[in-house]
């Protein structure tokens, strides 16, 4: 993230806007995406973001981060046109997201002395070359898995893992615990690997 | 005090890449990773997976909408100074 010039800001500076407007919107866009039907709302709601932004940059303090003060906005809105209460009822204590374990329990032996561990040597799929990683085919498989998740998971992990925030950002930006954090995390991670190793080594039919 | 078995490693994977692990739990963890071929190939797996999608590419800023930005900048300025 850029160093924000907010003086430049609140004179008119209107490089300095946008320089911000573009340091942003990546992950104001992929935060607003989680609670939109399609890209066009997800715009709108950005757009309505700034707005704010700009109704209460005199009064920004400094205390929070400015990115988590613009972030925080955003949410605020888009749960607000998703037709959810932005402080009572947070998506993310709302996410239980089931009790599914981290992959399926059939893989490990169920009793014998082996009980616990895996029941079969496991396809070393992830060993495979840079630029097979960094593809767009792969890419496009994470990005179509991360919108699959429930939004509480997908919030975190967008925060976490796309956009790289530290634990506490995201703890302090969508008010939940970080034991809770990590839940929705572990959950989510699980997933996006399930969702990369059934591309890339799909479940023999039976 | 019980070893961890590959069933709790798959859970603890997040736990310990958060540092959240205590250092006992820390030390079977690590222990087992070093015997166990299945549980190293799954912890690859989750480095793997958090690589890709630490690099997805940023959503550029489209035009037409940059342009809204700016004339509501501009009339945000406006009425600032008036």
């Amino acid at each position: 993230m850029i160093e924000v010039d907010l003086t430049a800001l609140r004179r008119g500076d209107e490089y300095a806007f946008r320089a911000l407007v573009n340091d942003y919107h990546s992950t104001l866009f992929r935060l607003a995406l989680i609670y939109s039907p399609s890209r066009a709302i997800a715009e709108e709601t950005v757009q309505e973001t700034w707005l704010a932004v700009l109704r209460g940059l005199d009064g920004f303090a400094g205390r929070a981060s400015l990115r988590t003060w613009i972030c925080r906005i955003l949410v605020n809105i888009a749960r607000r046109r998703a037709g959810l209460e932005s402080r009572s009822l947070p998506f993310s204590t709302l996410d239980t997201g089931g009790e599914a374990p981290a992959i399926s329990h059939d893989l490990f032996f169920k009793d014998g002395p082996y009980v616990g561990h895996w029941n079969l040597e496991r396809d070393e799929w992830s060993r495979m070359p840079e630029d097979r990683l960094l593809s767009q085919e792969l890419q496009g498989v994470v990005t179509d898995a991360i919108a699959e998740l429930p939004p509480g998971q997908r919030e975190v992990i967008t925060l976490r893992d796309v956009e790289g925030w530290t634990s506490s950002e995201v703890s302090d930006l969508l008010e939940i615990e970080d034991g809770h954090q990590r839940v929705l995390l572990h959950r989510a991670r699980s997933r996006i690997r399930q969702a990369l190793e059934n591309y890339l080594r799909p479940p023999i039919a039976a | 005090m019980s070893e961890m078995d590959c069933v709790e490693l798959v859970e603890r994977v997040t736990d310990c890449l958060e540092e959240a692990l205590a250092p006992e739990e820390l030390m079977k963890l690590l222990d087992h990773l070093q015997i166990c071929k299945g549980c190293d190939a799954y912890f690859n797996e989750v480095l793997v997976t958090l690589k890709v999608m630490s690099h997805l590419p940023a959503k550029p800023l489209p035009a037409d909408l940059e342009q809204n930005l700016l004339a509501v900048y501009r009339d945000w300025a406006e009425s600032a100074v008036a």
